[in-house]
């Protein structure tokens, strides 16, 4: 039976083909607490599919991380063994040029901060992530055998989102035009911890390109988009994505656009990392309760379910820790003003 | 009150064929709306996988099947033709079972015959626009929500029991099953006309930079930037775009493994560090004898920290299809000037080449 196909598209950091379990594993969870979903079985009805990007990341800094290795060792080979101490300061500043290159072993904040940056400011990196991401998408989609499609990314994946769908669609290729949003589009742009702002190319500013909701007679590239920031999260502060009257008036007053600001916190005060985690965002129901409504009609959780089902959860996470939760990411938040390299210091930060 | 007894017999019908997409009355007008919506969009009753009636399973059934990877224009030219049919036979089963509809459903019924009819032209039409989004059911509505089911549903079933009130709900059930096999078929072609042959396109694309990132040279950060930076132009355009042809070279540090010219054993070689000063390594080119062969070409310098002679010698490295690469430099050994020959074959086996005992010995001593 056709389903809807959800495609999960990844943010900084190792992901292999089962990062999106976790969040999945939540909407399926909770699926099941909805009146009109009850009884139904969530895996008959959404098709999962984890886009993969990081492995072209991985080759490349393999491939450079070898060739900085044999340098090293050839040198280092080349040398006198019986001079310890100069073997020892070669070898230090050896160590020192191999950690600021990324040849050496991959640490937290090179494979987190690295893949912002590569993807930003390499074009080539960028490129060929749009170029696999949109592979990806087309490689499921191509079967015809679906209901309606939907995109989430998470974090650095909602610009990946952004720019590779408005490539796509703006892609002449051999004997092809470019793919038209009337003969498909995705029925939800989902942008979890959405960074997509900050992390803006200068040829394509995200409130201007062609990745908007609204109609189809006005074009727009999705029937829902659903822009979700944490009210703590600080990796979604600098450069916000919080626009007004976006794309226009009209489509701002209606549910096409959602701006989607949770503030709960389901993590110890040791842990405020998780506070952007792609899970933990989803466990939220003014997370999940929107994209569902997208996928399956608006009219299947009606708002008076909706309200009692925000209300149980905000009395679930109750918490004396939450207190010290919440002043440390506090101190964290960086200023709406700064820029991307805020980002940067943030993922040092959270993680210290 | 022929149509009266029509809608109860169909429903009770649904009933005995499954509870599962039975309509039983409904609460009031929202309810009505509610379960339509439900049985519709999660449970599939209607043009979906359990609809059982025999027009859905037939359709559904014919168009499952998927072509071969490599299709011919006389395969996508027979989707189309089914496609043709199945759209007919959809139009077909509407007209009947949208017959003599009451008032409030009128333009609804005539909006949904309208657009059957465009849908036909673009199936038949080889170069149309198939627009299957429209296509796709919302929140009980289709056409960017120029047709909504709700405000008529809730019209008929301002009083739950009233006739109309079945009436409604079964051609909107009716509207919703032709709607989404004509959202099937409309798919299933844009699938063969359009999703596949760019598919194909971007996979070309997708190959051609697996190969750059794998086959092609390593690349440091700042040739990263370099070749980059001169490949902006064509980020800039927003569009899926092709790797460079090649890329440029900047002092890359690597190894190779040397043989001194005039050395008796043939066991005296090693591995020797060296940088490739500058230097271009082309891919792909077109309209060329070489077209397949990459080839590329750097200055380099050789770099000995130990303590005969200079540091520094000087050569040329010449690569061959992105594996092999082979060069000479000179350097003043302390005894004068020798010529080296360099080879490398894989650069990141050579670690593997080099003496682990003094690696290890040269990494502990530093601890």
């Amino acid at each position: 039976m056709a389903k809807h196909i959800v495609f999960f598209v990844h943010g900084m950091g190792k992901h292999d083909d089962k990062w999106h379990e976790p969040g999945l594993e939540v909407l399926r969870n909770v699926f099941g607490d909805y009146d009109a979903f009850r009884g139904a079985n969530f895996d008959d009805l959404i098709d999962p599919v984890p886009v993969v990007y990081d492995n072209l990341i991985e080759t490349w800094r393999q491939k450079m991380s070898a060739d900085f290795t044999a340098f090293r060792a050839a040198l280092i080979g080349g040398m006198d063994p019986s001079d310890i101490s100069k073997l020892g300061s070669v070898n230090r500043q050896l160590d020192k040029i191999e950690g600021w290159i990324g040849a050496g072993e991959s640490d937290f904040v090179w494979s987190h901060a690295m893949d912002v940056v590569l993807y930003r400011f390499f074009s080539l990196v960028s490129m060929a992530i749009d170029v696999s991401v949109s592979r990806q998408i087309l490689e499921k989609l191509k079967s015809g055998s679906f209901l309606t499609w939907s995109v989430l990314g998470h974090s650095l994946g909602t610009s990946v989102v952004h720019n590779a769908l408005n490539s796509l669609y703006g892609t002449g290729l051999e004997g092809q035009p470019p793919l038209n949003v009337s003969e498909t589009r995705p029925r939800a742009i989902m942008m979890v911890a959405n960074v997509s702002r900050v992390l803006q190319r200068e040829s394509v500013k995200v409130f201007e390109s062609r990745v908007q909701p609204g109609p189809l007679s006005a074009k727009r590239m999705c029937g829902f988009y659903l822009n979700v920031r944490h009210r703590l999260d600080p990796i979604t502060y600098p450069m916000p994505f919080n626009p007004d009257l976006w794309p226009d008036a009209s489509t701002f007053a209606t549910s096409a656009y959602q701006h989607i600001q949770p503030s709960h916190l389901h993590l110890n005060p040791d842990e405020i990392f998780k506070v952007h985690d792609f899970d933990h965002y989803l466990k939220n129901p003014r997370v999940h309760v929107p994209f569902f409504r997208a996928l399956f009609g608006a009219s299947l959780i009606p708002d008076p379910e909706f309200t009692a089902v925000r209300t149980q959860f905000d009395a679930a996470v109750q918490s004396s820790n939450l207190d010290l939760a919440r002043k440390r990411l506090e101190a964290k938040l960086p200023a709406p003003s700064a820029n991307w390299q805020a980002i940067i210091d943030v993922i040092k930060k959270l993680r210290s | 009150m022929r149509r009266s007894i029509v809608c109860a017999l169909w429903l009770v019908s649904l009933r005995a064929l499954g509870a599962d997409c039975g309509i039983d009355q409904q609460a009031d007008a929202n309810a009505h709306v509610t379960k339509v919506l439900g049985l519709s969009s999660v449970t599939g009753c209607f043009g979906r996988g359990n609809d059982e009636s025999p027009l859905a399973k037939r359709i559904l059934a014919e168009i499952e099947p998927a072509l071969p990877p490599t299709r011919t224009t006389e395969e996508v030219l027979i989707v189309r033709d089914s496609a043709s049919g199945w759209i007919r036979d959809i139009g077909v089963s509407f007209s009947a079972a949208s017959a003599n509809p009451d008032s409030d459903w009128l333009p609804v019924v005539e909006l949904m015959r309208s657009r059957l009819a465009e849908a036909k032209l673009q199936v038949d039409t080889f170069d149309a626009t198939v627009e299957a989004a429209y296509w796709e059911l919302g929140d009980l509505d289709y056409f960017d929500g120029a047709l909504d089911l709700k405000a008529p549903i809730r019209r008929s079933c301002g009083v739950a029991t009233a006739p109309s009130c079945a009436s409604g709900v079964a051609l909107a059930t009716e509207i919703v099953r032709h709607g989404e096999l004509v959202h099937a078929v409309l798919n299933k072609v844009l699938s063969e006309r359009r999703l596949v042959p760019i598919y194909h396109e971007v996979v070309a694309l997708d190959e051609k930079w697996d190969y750059y990132f794998e086959k092609g040279r390593s690349q440091y950060l700042w040739e990263l930037a370099l070749n980059g930076a001169l490949y902006r132009r064509k980020l800039e355009s927003n569009e899926l775009a092709p790797p460079p042809n090649g890329q440029w070279i900047l002092l890359h540090p690597g190894a190779a493994v040397q043989f001194v010219r005039g050395n008796q054993s043939p066991d005296d070689t090693s591995a020797v560090a060296i940088v490739e000063l500058v230097g271009y390594n082309r891919l792909w080119s077109q309209g060329s004898v070489l077209r397949d062969l990459p080839l590329g070409i750097s200055a380099i310098a050789t770099v000995s920290l130990n303590e005969q002679g200079d540091r520094l010698g000087w050569g040329a490295m010449v690569h061959i299809k992105n594996k092999f690469s082979i060069g000479a430099a000179r350097r003043d050994v302390g005894t004068g000037k020798k010529t080296t020959w360099l080879v490398s074959v894989d650069l990141g086996a050579l670690l593997l080449k080099v003496d682990e005992e003094v690696k290890n010995r040269v990494r502990f001593s530093s601890e």
